[in-house]
């Protein structure tokens, strides 16, 4: 199985929104038609709004895409998963692949940074 | 004292009437939103002569009936204390046979359009304003609905989001409800239902009212020390196995 990964873009409104979620939605849907895993990768300031109410809303609709289909997939072996990082970091997407790679972890978000330790899970 | 002022999407019918109706005992003015023209008969239901529930057409993902349903607001109130985002749609399927456009249309409606709507009305939210944004128990997963689930967890993102952004003027909270007694569980085969209600603890499928009072706290000066969260009206169904 291979990974496909996918890097969000940064909507800056209810037009852009729109538009980035329905390519995601696309890309999710193709890479699972492949057989493909899925990891999204995610700015971390976004999943408690800590940027803008219009990148939280992006960031957490990707969050329940991947949930939706984690769940759709989960007695096929679908592998979905979301890995947020810090906007600074330069993680790799081999890394990203690396950090979600147990068997069996699917429809989850790991946060990465110790920025939200002691937040709200989202 | 003057009566507080709501505005509620999709209250023609459903969890939308029922809120109205809650709202509307606590003593709110009322403005309900629909696309359905039947809103205006559930106002006059409610307000019978009294001047205190308004019914006004526009459907919120066209930007024109936006406008005009903000600059309704401004001519006809001094501002604005609860918002209930509440108007909402599904449009199931697999994922393998969910076309892009089935995919944005839920999008549309149960994200963007409360988003538009509420960035649209922001000059008029008076000070200790509340707003109410209706996402749903299946913002953590459900199987058919990668389009509505992606829209109720973005709406949770835009409310914490939201709520950082506007505080301390404007409270932003969610409520997330379970399987509710609606004219679609009541279109449900009764043992695929039946299965359902079994995995809920509370023993019982919700009624619109349970939903409608979570509503009406977290509008409400009760809940003046919450803002950015989720309230999960579901019987204990999102913790149970
Ligand atoms: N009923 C449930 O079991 C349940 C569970 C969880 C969440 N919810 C959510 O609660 C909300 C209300 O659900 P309901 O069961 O009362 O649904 P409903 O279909 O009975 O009512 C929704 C109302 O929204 C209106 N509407 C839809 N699109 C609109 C648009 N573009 N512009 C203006 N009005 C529009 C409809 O005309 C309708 O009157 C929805 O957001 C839904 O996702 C419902």
């Amino acid at each position: 199985m291979s990974t496909h990964v996918l890097r969000g873009s940064d909507p800056s409104d209810a037009d852009e929104l729109g538009a980035a979620l329905e390519v995601a939605f696309r890309a999710i849907k193709n890479a699972i038609a492949n057989d493909d895993a899925v990891v999204v990768v995610v700015p971390s300031e976004d999943l408690l709004g800590h940027r803008s109410p219009v990148g939280a809303a992006y960031v957490n609709a990707l969050i329940g895409m991947t949930r939706a289909v984690a769940f759709e997939g989960a007695r096929v072996g679908w592998k979905i998963n979301t890995v947020a990082v810090p906007s600074t970091s330069e993680l790799t997407d081999r890394q990203a692949i690396d950090a979600v790679a147990a068997d069996g972890l699917t429809g989850q978000v790991l946060t990465l940074g110790t920025a939200l330790v002691g937040r709200l899970i989202p | 004292m003057t009566a507080r002022v709501a505005l509620i999407t999709g209250g023609a019918r459903g969890l939308g009437l029922s809120i109205a109706q809650v709202l509307a005992e606590r003593g709110y003015t009322l403005l309900l939103v629909d696309r359905d023209e039947a809103v205006y008969a559930t106002a006059t239901g409610l307000g019978g002569d009294s001047g205190g529930v308004t019914g006004c057409v526009a459907d919120l993902t066209v930007s024109d009936d936006v406008e005009r349903l903000v600059e309704f607001v401004r001519g006809s109130f001094d501002g604005l204390d609860v918002l209930v985002n509440n108007a909402g749609i599904t449009r199931d399927a697999r994922l393998g046979k969910m076309e892009p456009e089935v995919f944005s249309s839920v999008i549309d409606v149960n994200l963007l359009a409360p988003l538009r709507l509420t960035f649209a009305l922001d000059s008029s939210f008076r000070d200790g304003s509340s707003i109410v944004n209706m996402t749903s128990r299946a913002a953590l997963g459900n199987f058919g609905q990668t389009n509505y689930v992606a829209s109720k967890s973005g709406l949770i993102g835009f409310t914490r989001g939201l709520a950082l952004q506007w505080s301390p003027r404007t409270r932003v909270n969610a409520v997330a409800p379970g399987l509710v007694d609606s004219a679609m569980s009541r279109a449900m085969p009764e043992d695929v239902l039946g299965g359902l209600v079994a995995k809920i603890p509370a023993g019982r499928i919700g009624e619109p009212e349970d939903v409608a009072r979570a509503v009406a706290f977290l509008a409400g000066d009760e809940s003046s020390y919450i803002t950015g969260q989720v309230l999960t009206v579901c019987g204990g169904r999102s913790i149970s196995a």
